[in-house]
């Protein structure tokens, strides 16, 4: 006997990030999922960005880490609510663990939710956590054919955020190539070339936040 | 798929279809191995996999000519443009499932 099915392997994430979407939506809540791999600098970018924003937006952050809450600790000084995920070795966050976070978090009182991925440029690619953007962060030090090497990710992001400039003096990464290696893959993406350590670059990304903020709509 | 299995009283699973793009970061040969190991003991043991696996289709969106997308670069190669509309390529669902 063959069975049709047509069934979406994913559709159990698929549905719920839909709902995700669809409740932040209705508050006019933005949401980023940043993916990276580990150390690129994601939770010091978050350091730099809930600093710079204290007082200005309601952020909150979703931290997924496969155990300990070292990075939502980190975070804790700057006044904005942080929910920690632990996946116990999970490699990726999903819709599922998204929606629990919220239970968590008032979201009538919020404009930005930043979630942190797992560090891990495969397959938080694949998983729709009910984001309006995707951000894809590299540092230097992992190269500058990052993104051919791993084109999903690239293809799905809304930005890409290039952590470590000051580092290149130091390595063989090229910003040419790296350059023409994001534009064979994704022609119209903004690209942010930042250092966290010097602060080079970071009021590019801060500018570009408030840009999608008003272009959601959200109230400041 | 053993759920699906129990609901059309299948005692076994000799097969199961699945459509794949090639965006997606999976690897046939680890893909298979997986698959063995986690049907091992279960109505689809030793069920033959069969991957369909679809290739990267753009549509530019400025001479609207249609290519498959190799290398993955995605530029349009009549025109130059970045601007491209994905067909295909982001497939993952299950085609079918057959069983006696």
């Amino acid at each position: 006997m063959d069975i049709v099915l047509m069934k979406n392997v994913l559709d159990r994430n698929q549905n719920k990030a839909d709902e995700n979407r669809s409740r932040l939506s209705e508050r006019g809540i933005l949401m980023f999922n940043i993916i990276s791999s580990p150390g690129a600098g994601k939770t010091t970018l978050l350091e730099k960005t809930l600093a710079h924003f204290s007082g200005v937006l309601k952020i909150a952050v979703i931290e997924g880490d496969i155990t300990t809450d070292r990075d939502a600790r980190r975070l804790q000084p700057f006044g904005s609510k942080i929910i920690q995920i632990n996946t116990e070795g999970g490699c990726h966050l999903d819709s599922h663990s998204i929606a629990k976070a919220f239970e968590h978090l008032d979201l009538d009182k919020l404009q930005l939710i930043m979630v942190e991925n797992v560090g891990n440029l495969i397959c938080p690619a694949e998983f729709d956590l009910g984001e309006n953007h995707k951000i894809a962060l590299i540092s230097v030090p992992e190269g500058d054919d990052k993104p051919v090497k791993y084109p999903l990710l690239f293809r799905e992001s809304s930005a890409i955020i290039l952590n470590k400039t000051d580092l290149i003096p130091y390595t063989n990464f090229s910003l040419e190539r790296f350059r023409n290696y994001v534009r064979e893959l994704n022609g119209s993406i903004p690209v942010m070339e930042i250092s966290c350590t010097t602060g080079s670059g970071l009021s590019v990304w801060f500018d570009w936040i408030l840009a999608q903020i008003k272009e959601k709509g959200v109230p400041e | 798929m053993t759920e699906v299995a129990s609901a059309n009283h299948l005692s076994r699973i000799s097969r199961l279809d699945l459509v794949i793009g090639k965006l997606h970061q999976l690897i046939p040969d680890m893909l298979e191995f997986s698959f063995e190991t986690c049907t091992e003991g279960t109505l689809a043991e030793k069920c033959k996999l069969v991957i369909d696996w679809r290739p990267v289709i753009v549509t530019c969106r400025d001479c609207n000519n249609r290519s498959e997308i190799i290398d993955s670069i995605f530029i349009c190669p009549l025109c130059g443009s970045f601007r491209l509309n994905t067909e295909s390529g982001k497939e993952l669902f299950i085609k079918s499932i057959t069983g006696e």
